[in-house]
Formats: C-alpha cells, structure tokens, sequence
C-alpha cells in the first residue's frame, strides 16, 4: 500500500503517471509509421491512379465493394497459385485508404487486371449470372447508365497529393480533360496527351479505350472497368528481386 | 507509513482505513499463479520481440533472431512444389499428343494440373464444364468441334498464350466487319444476305431473296473471302466461324445474324503468356483438348 500512496494522494502526480503509460502504448503503435518508407519495396513501374481510374476507385468503394473482395493475395502457396504473386506493400503505397479487406465472398481482386476481357466485365456487371450461372454477386446495371462527373477530379487529385501521392501540378489542372480521354480514342491528341503525363512514373503505357462499349459518354462502368483492368498489373516483377524484399 | 494491522476472522492484513469509526479494508495479496503468469508473460513477449519482430536501429531495420518471414516460407513451398513438379512439367512443355496418348501418367499429370489452371482462370468466361455457359453469349464452347483458330493441340497452346485482341505482340485480330454501320450494305441488303447464311445451315427468314442475298455474299460484302463460297471457312483464314452448321458464338436467330452483320463482331480473349508458365499453358491445353473437341 505505501508505493502507491504517492498516486493516490496526488492527482497532479496520478496525472503525469497516467500520461507516460499510454504514451508507451501510442509510441510503440506511432514509432514504426516513421519508417514505413523502408517496409515498402523499391519497384518499378508504380504510378498513381489516372483521374478515371480513381473514379473507378470510387465506384467501387461507394458500391462497398471490399465488403466481399479483398485486394491483398497473402504470401501462400494457393494464394500465389491461384491469383499470382503475392500482393507488395508497394502495391497500395498510393491507395487511400487500401482496400485490402480480409472478407473473400467472392474471389479477391488484386491482379484481376487483364485476366478478363471488357466485354466480359460489361456483361457481369449487367447481370452476374449471365455468364456466370452460379455467382450470388448483385447486378450493377446502372453504372453504365451514370455519367461521371468529371470536373470533380481537379479537386480529388489535389487532396490525394497533400497526402503525398506525387501528382504534378500539370495532372492536377488536367484531371477532367485526362478523364475523358482516357475512356476514348486511343490515338487521340487528348490521350496521347495524358500518356505523355504519366509516363513520368516509367511506368507501361495506360490503358486507353472505350471500356463500357459507349464511346459517346464517359460513364461509371467505363471507370470502374478501366480501374480494374489496371489493378495489379502495374509492378514490373522482372526487375523485382523477391529474396532482397523477405519480410 | 509502518501498519500491520490483521485481521482476525480472515487472517489477512488490512489497509489501515477505518471508515465509520472500525470498519476495515481487507488487502488481499494477488494470487501467486496469477503473479507468475503476468510476469512470464512480459519475459515471453520481450523474448518473441527479438525472435520474429525487427527491431529498429536509426532508420536501420535490424535482422530477427529466427531469420522467419512469411514471404520466406512462401517462397520455401513454392520452391518445393517447383521439385516435386519440375520434372513432370518440363517433360510436358516438350510432349507431343502421340507423347501423352502413349504415356498414361504424363497425360494424367497434365489432365489434373491443365484442370487446376482451368479452374482458376479459364472458369469466368468458359463456364466450369468448359461449355460457354450460355450459346450465343459470345464465349465459346469448347467442347464442341468448331473452332475458329484451329482444334489441334498446338492450336490452343497458340490461342491461350496470345489471345485474341488481347494487346500481346502476336495477338489475333481477324475482326468481322460491321457492314450496316460502315455503310457497305443497307438494311435490305443485309436481310437479305442473313436469308442466305441462315439458308446454309438449312434454316429460311421469311421476305428474303435468296437469290439476291447470295449475290451480296459472293460479290457486294464478299463474305466468301474469309467465310468460304460454302460458308464452311478458309482454311488460311482462321477466326472467321463456319456458317453452315448450328454452332454460333453470337447467337444464330436471324435477329442475331442481322445484328452481326450491321455491327460487325470483335471477340476478346487475354493473353495468358504473362500470367502462365509456357508448362502450365500447355497443361490448360491438353486439359481444353481432351473436353470433346480436340482434334
């Protein structure tokens, strides 16, 4: 009873007591966020979301999405066999927040860029078991229906950056053109115009085409197809050395 | 602060408080399991931190004692699949169909491991009994004997790797044109010329002039350069489907095959040349080759 009759007698002194305690708990959960930068692999080939990927991006986490896909292939033997290699903290160094999510109703979707045709992702989003007889997903007809707003995404790519996704000041002021071209004729002076932008990250050349099969609007399933398509894909795993990144 | 005041019902020390003139606090010692489990406790979870966690050193990442990571162990399974697998593998990439008809075990590894790499990515537009899942839908059956870029063994190793305008390097391209909308043909026309390729496969549209309809196909639209004078293909063209059988990829109901010819058709497949080993390409082949079709 005496050692603690100091804490008991003293509130000022309880006070100071309490304070360093959960601070023990804080700093071991704060310290490690100071050097994130050295858990995170060096790759090539990463670049942020074009503006009508990002759109993409928010249809899906709008539609709630990650409630039944994950985008995290854990480092398992089935994982890496089933979907590909497995998922790097590289990968998401740009997403805000990550939709890696630990609920696999339906498959997980971090390397489902490619693995698909458009037309098969317009004829499932559409209606599901059309193609796909025994799949329990909810049809999302109404994407292809909805325009995207595109003047928006000055705006959203501005706060991405202050988060420190390295946008230049030229993709920002360029967000609503660079939307639209993306979703429209590949040889475009537009498009070539958005390549040339996002060639900065030495990164392969976008995906630039009618996603939705409406080449007169830009719609939300063109943005969310072009968001899909792109996912997992962008890493060059030639030049990435797995054995230097064990963790 | 020096009291050691026990009590004398329970045997234990008090706290020294009195409240309401003798009314007294019991300070019963914690128990001495529970003590030893605590303590343990905090020695385990100091130990652990220097077996499997890194610590840090500066900016420095420090090596744990065990040396374990996930990644690592992932690697250590993958690398011994890649033993037990290999050899049967690397024989399979050089196997021939005579090889696999004469050899029962290489054929049967192929079979299971082709239906593995089916399963995972072939399922979403081929269906699970690699049937298309719906005719007409514009995926294709693959277990019937048409197909529009060879049936042969090699053919289908060459059709997963590259795909079908899929972007890779030596994708397939052959693309239907779109006569109604590019205005080779007006809507007369092209009723017509459906009444005659409906008439190849021994079905009739009503209002048609066959006579007509063949004249468009054989000289206006020159169907017959990519889909044969008989309809049934040439051989130096692939992608263009046979027309005089029942088996359509977009639908075979006159409505349909008007659709086809004004809008014209352009089928998608990836390339799996990035995603799959030439070893696993070749096993999802022969898995494909012995649903029915293969020729």
């Amino acid at each position: 009873m005496a050692s603690h009759e100091i804490f008991e007698k003293n509130s000022i002194v309880l006070a100071i007591a309490i304070v360093l305690v959960v601070s023990i708990a804080g700093l071991v959960e704060i310290v490690p966020l100071y050097f994130i930068g050295s858990t995170i692999e060096k790759v090539d080939g990463m670049r942020p979301y074009t503006p009508l990927e990002l759109a993409g991006r928010d249809v899906y986490v709008r539609e709630g999405c990650y409630l039944c896909h994950s985008q995290m292939i854990r480092p398992f033997r089935d994982e890496v066999e089933r979907y590909g290699h497995y998922s790097l903290a590289a990968e998401s160094m740009y997403d805000h927040p990550f939709q890696w999510g630990s609920k696999r109703t339906g498959p997980d979707l971090a390397r489902v860029g490619k693995k698909y045709s458009d037309k098969w992702h317009r004829d499932h989003m559409n209606d599901p078991r059309s193609i796909v007889p025994e799949s329990v997903m909810p049809g999302y007809e109404f994407l292809g229906k909805t325009p995207v707003i595109a003047d928006r995404y000055s705006n959203h790519l501005w706060a991405l950056s202050v988060t420190g996704v390295p946008y230049s000041q030229d993709m920002i002021s360029n967000a609503g053109a660079d939307l639209k071209a993306q979703a429209g004729d590949p040889d475009s002076d537009a498009a070539e115009a958005l390549q040339a932008r996002y060639k900065s990250f030495g990164s392969k050349p976008l995906n630039v085409r009618d996603f939705d099969g409406d080449p007169k609007t830009v719609t939300e399933l063109d943005a969310l197809i072009a968001y899909l398509q792109m996912l997992g894909t962008l890493v060059d795993f030639k030049t990435y050395n797995a054995k230097a990144n064990l963790r | 602060m020096e009291h050691k005041e026990i009590d004398h019902i329970t045997g234990t020390e008090t706290t020294g408080h009195a409240w309401d003139g003798d009314l007294k606090e019991l300070n019963t010692p914690l128990p001495v399991w529970w003590l030893w489990v605590l303590w343990l406790s905090i020695v385990w979870a100091i130990a652990y931190s220097f077996v499997y966690q890194h610590w840090f050193m500066g900016t420095k990442v420090l090596p744990t004692y065990s040396n374990w990571t996930s990644r690592g162990d992932v690697h250590k399974a993958l690398d011994a699949a890649q033993v037990a697998m290999g050899p049967q593998f690397a024989k399979l990439e050089k196997a021939s169909l005579a090889d696999l008809r004469s050899d029962a075990a290489l054929s049967k590894f192929a079979e299971k491991a082709g239906k593995a790499v089916y399963g995972d990515n072939c399922v979403a537009c081929h269906g699970t009994g690699a049937n298309g899942v719906f005719p007409g839908s514009g995926y294709p059956n693959l277990t019937d004997t048409d197909w529009l870029y060879g049936g042969k063994l090699e053919d289908i190793v060459e059709t997963v790797r590259v795909g079908i305008r899929s972007g890779h390097d030596d994708e397939r391209t052959n693309t239907m044109a779109a006569y109604g909308d590019d205005e080779t043909l007006n809507a007369e026309q092209i009723k017509n010329v459906a009444g005659y390729v409906l008439s190849l496969s021994g079905q009739s549209l009503a209002g048609t002039d066959l006579a007509k309809g063949k004249q468009i196909y054989l000289e206006e639209a020159a169907c017959n350069a990519c889909h044969g004078d008989d309809g049934k293909g040439v051989a130096e063209i692939p992608g263009a489907p046979n027309l005089a059988d029942k088996i359509w990829l977009f639908g075979g109901g006159a409505e349909k095959i008007i659709t086809t010819i004004t809008h014209g058709r352009a089928g998608e497949m990836p390339s799996w040349d990035a995603r799959l080993t030439p070893a696993q390409i070749k096993a999802v082949a022969v898995y494909v080759h012995s649903r029915g079709g293969g020729q």
